[in-house]
């Protein structure tokens, strides 16, 4: 197997991504997913992309490891993963990646896992994918991870298709399977979302403890802040395809500083005293293929005012560490 | 002879007039529901030897009051939509009955056109329970035509409840459901199921599938429109934060039995089931510094058996002891209206433990992470 | 899997007897008289009467049916009322000219398909794909008895490259060599046209739906190679292609008629359209019946490898 590129970023940073845009065409319209994002990730660092649907939070993520249909899906930027240009890579390049430096886990791992493999085939045919064992070799270690992932009768549970898990189960099993040839990168996409409640807190303490263990970068995606109060370094929001703000997360849930952030974290019900009515966000997300010049959150903000027409603003600093996209952000 | 089914008048042998938030009630309850049992078989294989029997809803019993939100909570596998289609008639109980007023579902007293005038369902999935060939003011306005109301005053009351719900009905009316994004879709679906003025609205997971900006929305909505209609809701969720918002009880199921009811504040602050404690400490904490180390429950729910003695929580309960192995603890009285399904509350029950009455039940690490 | 087999062989019975019993009544409510077919018309009546007593054709029809079945019960097919052979073996001979005839269709024909449909699917949108569809639909609209007559005047008649009709030396010892061979192509082209048709279409929606589900991102994300990524999504789209492919090739056997016809091909298609013209009611009575019972064994197979395939129905685990 040959060993893939690397560049002197590989010491610094995980993921080095520079003004990032990325559009669909379908049909006559273009949908603007992603308009412009930077996005950095030190290793054994945890960020969570807290947004809404049509934020544009999964096509990014999935833009990380190329993963967008290739016929409709128009890329610019860069993005440097794991000191690999991503967009340069030729496919072999990147299929060598996938998988084995550089790992995702999906949403929901009923449709995700092939319905007709056993799971013990799924986890062991990545392993000798990119690892070149035997299958025997490999199924001791499709073992050992389901073992690592807490997975009770890890050796009959290999043997099983993913039907006949339950969904708690499934999605441990699909964590060890991206786990299985220990990448340096993990890439979660809302993991927990279709999970119950007792489990969905298992799952994150088991990503949060596997992330420690193994050293690697995580990037979780979730619109769930409850996910990202407990997993997270920094998060990172956003709205209609932008960060519109990046902050530890400390802070960030002291102190939001874009007025959609601060919303968010109001229209959480725990915010709502009791008896009072929940705040809300009015209004509905943009429409992705007629993006406003200006900023576009104007149209449910409070604190709109007329600079906020023109221009989109800039990611302003307050301080080390945080920035939003809001007019009313002094820089530092 | 008269099919008037004569219920106990007081919930659960309780005494006098019941205190709904801070109104007194009559003690008639608007919904009895009494040992509700469904089952499903389940075909194996390609041979439908095996007689696997899924025990979905196994000997429920609650009363609903008029003009209060009783919240139904658990999690997949607990039997709370099977309980939402029992109460809405859709499938048939093999024990157990319902009784709407004091009447019996399906009695002479209650035939079950009028019981679906009085009784209506918000579901889920906003999309397919709409009918994508109707446009929005067709499918507020059909029930009403269907029980006798002329098209031209069922269109004009459609127009008056999507105004209601908050969509412009000029925008909004002549509309496909195509056309509408998650939030409005559920709200249309809302304002038809109030077009027959119900006495009782089941929600079944009303805002799982929207947003959270949007489910803010929707849930300001329902509380208002409570208030506007006089309408009692039945609400089933599996987010705690959702029914603590609207609840004035709550019902805990888990595997097809209620664990434990009470109100809600009792519920959250005070919970008297082991279930119940882990369900409320498995909620993320919202305070970086205060992050859970440990899972309150360890592994999935388990899988149904219908032949199960004793209390089906005990393999996953701290506190299991070889007493809830054998007896099927009954729901016990707890404090003022608030019953528990456990051993333990249950002082002559034999568990050498009583009932844990902390806030939760999760060991959480202060300081920095 | 034994008990299942057992029950859909069980089930199978009263189908078999349900087709013939039906082939039987309309056979005797149709035009004309058995009896033509084994005396001239101007015999005297008391000779057609003695033959219709020995023929039984004097009973109820009910009872006919019902004594016939007791000889099938024993194995006796009874005699050709044409030929005076034995049923079975009239039909035995014809049965494997019917079944070669539908495998040499089958085989390259739904290899063929598969491929095609595939690479539709592959190419979903773009020329390649619109130009797969468009042929499978023209396939599909084709009257192949039509084609089968164009075919004979293009390749036989006017180019003679080709002979236009019979099996050859079908049935005096088989050889792989052209002689034999030539006369399969044509009848093959012509009976496998619409099959190819519904097989491409099927296999183009299927693997189109398999290639737009989720699991195939995932396994796009843990970088696995070309060749197996394409046993992924063969193997998801086994079961639906294969019960298809089943079905089409119970049609080939058993609706082969046409194409018999058309190219004198001594198979059981052929043999079926003489006894009908000829009310030689205990041959056709025994064509149904063995072909109706070829239908549903056809059937059972395809289940079963369909269950072999999909583990979702092997294991049904009911969630």
């Amino acid at each position: 197997m040959t060993q893939p590129r690397k560049t002197n970023l590989e010491t610094e940073m995980l993921v080095n991504v520079r003004d990032l845009a990325v559009t669909f065409a379908t049909g006559g319209s273009t949908i603007n997913a992603v308009n412009g994002v930077d996005l950095d990730l030190a290793p054994r660092e945890t960020l969570c992309i807290l947004g809404e649907s049509g934020s544009g939070k999964s096509v990014l993520l999935r833009s990380l490891m190329r993963l967008n249909p290739a016929r409709r899906t128009h890329v610019t930027g860069s993005i440097v993963v794991c000191g690999h240009d991503i967009q340069r890579a030729p496919e072999r390049e990147l299929a060598d990646l996938r998988g084995s430096v550089v790992a995702m886990v999906f949403q929901e791992p009923l449709t995700a896992f092939d319905p007709v493999f056993t799971i013990g085939r799924q986890i062991s045919e990545t392993i000798m994918r990119h690892e070149g064992v035997s299958r025997g070799d490999a199924d001791r270690r499709a073992v050992e991870l389901l073992e690592l992932v807490q997975v009770p009768m890890a050796r009959q549970r290999l043997a099983m298709y993913p039907f006949e898990l339950s969904g708690g189960l499934r999605q441990r099993a699909m964590i060890a399977m991206a786990l299985s040839c220990r990448p340096r990168l993990l890439l979660a996409d809302e993991p927990t979302t279709a999970l119950d409640a007792t489990v969905q807190i298992q799952i994150i303490v088991l990503l949060r403890r596997l992330q420690q263990e193994l050293g690697m970068g995580l990037i979780l995606v979730t619109h769930d802040i409850g996910v990202a109060t407990e997993t997270a370094d920094r998060v990172a929001v956003m709205y209609a395809g932008r960060i519109v703000e990046q902050s530890p997360i400390a802070e960030f849930v002291a102190n939001p500083l874009h007025p959609y952030s601060r919303g968010l974290l109001g229209a959480t019900i725990e915010a709502a005293k009791d008896g009072n009515r929940l705040k809300t966000i009015m209004g509905a997300p943009p429409d992705l293929s007629r993006l406003p010049p200006g900023c576009a959150f104007l149209p449910r903000c409070e604190r709109a005012v007329a600079e906020c027409r023109s221009v989109m603003p800039s990611l302003r600093s307050p301080s080390v560490g945080r920035a939003a996209r809001c007019v009313h952000v002094e820089r530092e | 002879m008269s099919e008037q089914l004569t219920l106990p008048i007081r919930r659960y042998g309780q005494a006098t007039n019941a205190r709904i938030g801070e109104i007194e009630k009559a003690v008639q309850p608007l919904l009895s529901v009494r040992n509700l049992v469904r089952h499903f078989r389940l075909k194996r294989g390609m041979f439908n030897l095996s007689r696997q029997v899924i025990p979905a809803v196994d000997g429920v019993s609650f009363d609903l009051f008029d003009g209060e939100t009783l919240g139904v909570v658990g999690e997949s596998g607990c039997g709370k939509s099977t309980l939402s289609r029992l109460i809405m008639a859709l499938i048939e109980p093999q024990a157990g009955e319902i009784a709407f007023d004091g009447k019996l579902v399906g009695s002479r007293d209650m035939p079950l056109k009028e019981f679906r005038r009085q009784v209506q369902i918000v579901f889920q999935d906003s999309y397919s329970s709409l009918n994508p060939r109707l446009t929005v003011e067709q499918s507020i306005a059909f029930a009403p035509r269907v029980h006798g109301t002329d098209r031209r005053e069922a269109i004009a009351a459609a127009w008056d409840l999507l105004d209601r719900v908050g969509l412009r009905p000029d925008q909004f009316a002549r509309r496909y459901p195509h056309q509408l994004s998650g939030g409005q879709r559920q709200r249309i679906n809302i304002a038809r199921a109030l077009a027959l003025r119900p006495k009782l609205i089941i929600l079944d997971e009303p805002v799982s599938a929207l947003d959270k900006s949007v489910e803010a929305q929707v849930l300001n909505l329902l509380k208002d429109l409570r208030a506007e209609f006089g309408v009692s809701y039945l609400l089933v969720s599996h987010d705690l934060n959702v029914v603590r918002y609207m609840s004035d009880r709550i019902l805990v199921m888990y595997l097809g039995r209620v664990s434990e009811i009470g109100p809600v504040q009792a519920i959250y602050s005070d919970p008297a089931h082991p279930y119940t404690s882990a369900l409320l400490a498995s909620r993320p904490s919202l305070d970086p510094m205060a992050r859970h180390t440990e899972p309150p429950l360890i592994g999935d729910p388990p899988g149904l058996d219908a032949a199960d003695a004793g209390c089906r929580f005990r393999t996953r309960c701290r506190s299991a002891e070889p007493l809830c192995h054998q007896i099927v603890p009954k729901l016990t009285a707890v404090s003022d209206g608030h019953w528990s399904a456990c051993l333990m509350a249950d002082r002559n029950s034999g568990h050498s433990k009583t009932i844990m009455r902390t806030r939760s039940a999760a060991p959480m690490e202060e300081g920095s992470r | 899997m034994l008990t299942y087999i057992l029950r859909r062989v069980v089930y199978a019975l009263p189908i078999a007897l349900c087709v013939s019993f039906i082939c039987f009544m309309l056979i005797h409510i149709a035009p004309g008289d058995p009896i033509s077919a084994i005396v001239p018309p101007d015999a005297p009546p008391d000779v057609i009467q003695q033959v219709r007593v020995e023929y039984g054709l004097d009973q109820p029809l009910l009872v006919q049916f019902g004594i016939w079945l007791s000889h099938v019960m024993a194995g006796d097919l009874g005699r050709s009322l044409a030929t005076g052979r034995p049923v079975l073996v009239e039909i035995r001979a014809a049965l494997g000219n019917t079944v070669a005839l539908g495998l040499a269709a089958a085989i390259p024909g739904f290899s063929f398909a598969c491929l095609i449909g595939a690479i539709a699917a592959w190419n979903r949108g773009n020329w390649l794909d619109r130009a797969v569809s468009g042929l499978a639909v023209t396939a599909v609209s084709i009257p192949y008895y039509w084609l089968g007559i164009v075919l004979v005047i293009v390749f036989s008649v006017h180019l003679n490259w080709l002979p236009a009709m019979g099996a050859g030396s079908a049935g005096r010892g088989w050889h792989f060599n052209w002689n034999n061979i030539q006369y399969y192509i044509l009848p093959a082209i012509t009976l496998a046209v619409i099959p190819i048709g519904i097989v491409t279409r099927t296999v183009r929606g299927n693997v189109s739906e398999i290639l737009s589900q989720d699991f195939v991102t995932t396994l796009v994300a843990k970088g696995l190679r070309r060749r197996t990524m394409l046993l992924h999504v063969i193997k998801n789209a086994a079961p639906n292609t294969i019960t298809v492919m089943g079905l089409q090739f119970g049609y080939l056997i058993a609706g082969s008629i046409l194409v018999e016809t058309v190219f004198a091909w001594p198979g059981t298609g052929l043999l079926l359209k003489d006894a009908i013209f000829q009310r030689d009611i205990p041959l056709l009575q025994g064509i149904v019946l063995v072909l109706s019972i070829f239908f549903v064994a056809l059937n059972l197979v395809v289940d079963i490898l369909q269950t072999i395939v999909d583990p979702r129905i092997k294991r049904h685990a009911g969630r």
